[in-house]
C-alpha cells in the first residue's frame, strides 16, 4: 500500500457555527441610481472572499442568510446556508415601503438560543438601508435586543446615500460609538463597506483581535471613508458612479 | 479592471523606484490584510512580493523597524523576511520573497485538506523550533505566532513563516499588536505585552495543534460554552486556562465525539512528547521564564521523534518506535485500520543504541537512515550545526541482502566484535550491522551498540 492512500487518522474537527445575516432594504427607492445593482454586485463579490477567509478558521463553519424588507420582511434564503456552496440569487427592488421594524422582529426569531445552538460564536448582522423606517422600528428593535444572543452579536449598518436615517441606524449598531453607520456615497464605497463588514467582522467574531494596550479591540479598524488615492493612476477617477 | 478591485492601492504595471536605480514593477494584486495590500512585483530579474501599507500604518517607527530587521537579516530561509523598504511620495512598503505554491495554509491540516505524517510533522516542528530559536538569539520577538502566519509544504514538512514586519526587539512593540486569541500566552490575553517568552507559549500551542489537530485548552469547557465569544475566550485562555490533559484536574478533558483528534493522537505520541506539552500548559501558564520549553528542548524532542520512526513492514505508514509503549502494551502495532498489521504485533525494527557519556539515544535503522553530526556529539543545538551527514546505510555489494553502515565522517571508526577483535572503518568504508558486533566507536565521544 502506498503512503498516500493512508487514511487520515482522526476525524474532522468539531466546529462552531458563525452566522452572517444581511438585512437588505428592497423599498422602491433602492431601484434608483443602481443602488440595488450595487448591493447585488457587492454581495456576489464578497462570497469568494468569505469562502477563502473561512479556510483560515477550520474550527468554524460559516453560514450566510439574507433577508429582504420592504412591505414587511421575509427571508431571501429560507435557512442559513453554508458559505462553501452558497450562490447569490439576485434581489430586486420592489414597489415597497421600508418596514425595518418587521425586519428586526423576523431576525429576533433567529437569535434565540434554540436557533443558534449550543456551539456558536457571535453572529454578524449587517443592515443595509437607503431610507426612513415606515413601521414600528423601535418596537421591532426592542424585541430583537431582548434576545440573549443579540447582546453578543456584532451589528453594523450601512446607509446607502444621504436619505437614510443615520440616527435610526445607529440604534441598531452594537458599537455605535466606534462603528457608527457607514454612509456609502457611491458604488465603490458600498462594495468596500459590505466587504469589510462581512469579511473583517466575521474574522473578528472567529478570533477576536487584541491590541497592544491590553484592551480588547472589539472590532478591527473600519476602512477609511475617503477612498485611498491610487498610485500610478489619476485620482479623479471618473469610474465612480455618484448617486 | 473591474470596479470591484477598488481596494488596490497601486496600479498594475506601475514602477516604483528601488535602491540602486532599480525599478520595482507591480505585476499583480495578491491580497489585502489588516495593515495593507500585497502585490507580486518584479525587482530587477527577481519576482518578489511587495507589501504596501494603508495610510493608518504609514508610521515612521514601523519604517525604522523594518530597516532594522533588514539590517539584522533573516534568521534563516524559512522566513519571508523583509528585503528592502520601497518608498514613494512619502509612503512606504517593503519587498520580501514570494511564497511558492506548494506551501499551503497550515490551518488546512485541521480539516484534513492537507496531511502530515509523523515524519513530516516532526520535520515541520523541528524547522519551527530552529527558526524561532534563531529569531530569538539576537533579541527579537515575533509577537504573533499563530497558524495564519505559517505555511507548510505537506509533502516534505518544510515551512515558511510570513508576516515578519511585526517582529521587534524583545520588550518593544512597534506595530501595536498583541497576538491572536487561541495562541496568545495567558498574560498577553490579560493585557501584558508580547515578548520572546510569550512567543514560546504560542509556539507550543501551534505545535500542539499541528500534532494533535485540536486545541490544548478547548476541552469540556469549550463544549459546555454555547457562545464562544471574546468574554469566553478571555476567561478560558487568560483568566483561568486549564490544559485538557492537566494531570491533577480532569474537569476540562477532551470530550468524545467533539475532540476526537486529540483523544486518538494523544495516545499515539510517546510519553516524552506528552510530558513536554503538559509542562508548558501547566507550569508554563504562570512561569513564563522557566515553565516554557526552550527551542533547544523542542529540537531534542522532535529529533528524538524523527530517530524513532520506521515504516510499517506491511503498509509503509510511519510508525513510532516507543520503548514506553512496548513496556506498557507489550508490542508495537500499526495504526492504519486498512493494514494487515493493524493492532498486531510488528517485528521490532533494528536500531542503534548510541551512548554519549551518560546520555543515550535510540536510532531506528531503516534503509534510508542517515546519521547526522548532532547524533554523535554532546551538544549541537542548531539544525545547521547538527546537519552534516556522518553515516548512511549501505548494502554489501556481494550480498545486497546484507546491510551495513558507511562512514561518511572524517574519523576512523573502529568496532569491536563479540570475540574481542577490533577492526577499523576508515572514511567512505562501510561496516556490517550484525549481532556479532559488540560496540562501534565513532571517535567523537559516542559509541553504539546494535540492536537487532
Amino acid at each position: 500500500m502506498a503512503i498516500d492512500s493512508v487514511p487520515i487518522i482522526g476525524g474532522g474537527v468539531s466546529k462552531r457555527e458563525l452566522k452572517i445575516f444581511w438585512l437588505i432594504d428592497v423599498s422602491g427607492s433602492m431601484a434608483i441610481d443602481g443602488k440595488m445593482t450595487a448591493v447585488n454586485r457587492a454581495i456576489k463579490a464578497v462570497i469568494p472572499e468569505l469562502q477563502s477567509s473561512a479556510e483560515d478558521f477550520p474550527d468554524i463553519q460559516t453560514y450566510v442568510q439574507a433577508m429582504k424588507f420592504g412591505n414587511g420582511a421575509e427571508w431571501h434564503n429560507s435557512s442559513a446556508e453554508k458559505i462553501e456552496s452558497y450562490v447569490w440569487r439576485e434581489i430586486d427592488a420592489e414597489q415597497a415601503v421600508t418596514d425595518m421594524g418587521a425586519a428586526m422582529q423576523l431576525l429576533a426569531h433567529e437569535l434565540t438560543e434554540e436557533k443558534l445552538g449550543k456551539k456558536a460564536i457571535p453572529p454578524v448582522i449587517i443592515l443595509l438601508s437607503d431610507g426612513q423606517p415606515t413601521d414600528n422600528y423601535e418596537g421591532g428593535l426592542e424585541e430583537l435586543l431582548k434576545q440573549r444572543w443579540s447582546k453578543k452579536s456584532i451589528r453594523v449598518a450601512i446607509a446607502i446615500g444621504k436619505d437614510a436615517d443615520e440616527e435610526k441606524l445607529k440604534m441598531f449598531c452594537s458599537n455605535p460609538v466606534e462603528i457608527p453607520p457607514f454612509v456609502a456615497g457611491n458604488e465603490t464605497q458600498l462594495v468596500k463597506f459590505i466587504k469589510w463588514a462581512s469579511v473583517a467582522l466575521s474574522r473578528t467574531a472567529s478570533t477576536p483581535a487584541i491590541d497592544a494596550t491590553g484592551g480588547v479591540a472589539a472590532v478591527p479598524t473600519p476602512p477609511p471613508i475617503k477612498a485611498e488615492v491610487k498610485i500610478g493612476e489619476a485620482s479623479d477617477d471618473t469610474d465612480d458612479d455618484v448617486w | 479592471m473591474s470596479k470591484l478591485k477598488e481596494g488596490e492601492l497601486i496600479k498594475n504595471g506601475f514602477a516604483l523606484p528601488a535602491a540602486g536605480g532599480m525599478k520595482c514593477v507591480i505585476e499583480e494584486f495578491i491580497g489585502g490584510g489588516g495593515q495593507g495590500e500585497v502585490y507580486r512585483v518584479k525587482l530587477g530579474s527577481e519576482t518578489l512580493a511587495l507589501k504596501w501599507y494603508f495610510e493608518d500604518s504609514q508610521k515612521s517607527e514601523l519604517k525604522a523597524s523594518l530597516k532594522n530587521l533588514i539590517n539584522i537579516g533573516a534568521p534563516n530561509d524559512n522566513f519571508l523576511w523583509p528585503k528592502e523598504v520601497i518608498e514613494y511620495e512619502g509612503k512606504f512598503g517593503y519587498v520580501m520573497g514570494l511564497r511558492p505554491a506548494e506551501y499551503q495554509k497550515s490551518q488546512l491540516l485541521v480539516n484534513g485538506k492537507i496531511n502530515l505524517n509523523f515524519r513530516t510533522v516532526a520535520h515541520a516542528c523541528l524547522q519551527l523550533a530552529d527558526s524561532f530559536r534563531l529569531l530569538h538569539i539576537p533579541g527579537l520577538a515575533y509577537q504573533d505566532i499563530n497558524w495564519g502566519n505559517l505555511f507548510i509544504n505537506p509533502s516534505t514538512g518544510d515551512i515558511l513563516i510570513c508576516d515578519n514586519d511585526n517582529v521587534t526587539e524583545h520588550g518593544k512593540n512597534v506595530a501595536g499588536i498583541a497576538g491572536t486569541y487561541g495562541f496568545m500566552a495567558p498574560e498577553v490575553v490579560m493585557g501584558g505585552l508580547p515578548n520572546a517568552h510569550t512567543d514560546m507559549f504560542s509556539l507550543a500551542v501551534l505545535m500542539f495543534r499541528m500534532l494533535f489537530l485540536d486545541h490544548p485548552f478547548d476541552g469540556k469547557r469549550w463544549v459546555d460554552t454555547a457562545c464562544w465569544d471574546q468574554a469566553a475566550q478571555k476567561k478560558y485562555y487568560g483568566q483561568m486556562p486549564l490544559f485538557i490533559y492537566n494531570p491533577s484536574d480532569s474537569s476540562n478533558n477532551p470530550v468524545a465525539g467533539e475532540q476526537d483528534n486529540v483523544i486518538l493522537r494523544w495516545k499515539m505520541y510517546p510519553q516524552y512528547i506528552r510530558d513536554c506539552f503538559t509542562k508548558v500548559f501547566t507550569e508554563g501558564l504562570t512561569d513564563p521564564e522557566n515553565g516554557r520549553l526552550m527551542e533547544e528542548n523542542w529540537l531534542d524532542v522532535f529529533r528524538r521523534l524523527q530517530e524513532s520512526i520506521f515504516p510499517c513492514p506491511y503498509c509503509e505508514v510511519p510508525i513510532i518506535y516507543d520503548v514506553d509503549k512496548i513496556k506498557n502494551e507489550g508490542k508495537i502495532s500499526c495504526w492504519n485500520p486498512k493494514c494487515q498489521g493493524y493492532e498486531q504485533k510488528l517485528p521490532t525494527p533494528p536500531r542503534l543504541r548510541i551512548k554519549i557519556g551518560k546520555r543515550e539515544r535510540i536510532v531506528v535503522l531503516n534503509v534510508d537512515t542517515k546519521l547526522y553530526h548532532y547524533q554523535l556529539v554532546k551538544s549541537a543545538p542548531s539544525l545547521k550545526e547538527g546537519g552534516p551527514v556522518v553515516a548512511e546505510m549501505a548494502q554489501n555489494p556481494k550480498d545486497p541482502e546484507k546491510w551495513g553502515l558507511r562512514n561518511l565522517s572524517n574519523n576512523n571508526w573502529t568496532f569491536t566484535t563479540n570475540s574481542g577483535d577490533i577492526k577499523d572503518v576508515n572514511p567512505d568504508k562501510a561496516m556490517p550491522l550484525t549481532k556479532n558486533i559488540k560496540e562501534i566507536d565513532f571517535k567523537t565521544s559516542a559509541t553504539a551498540e546494535i540492536r537487532i
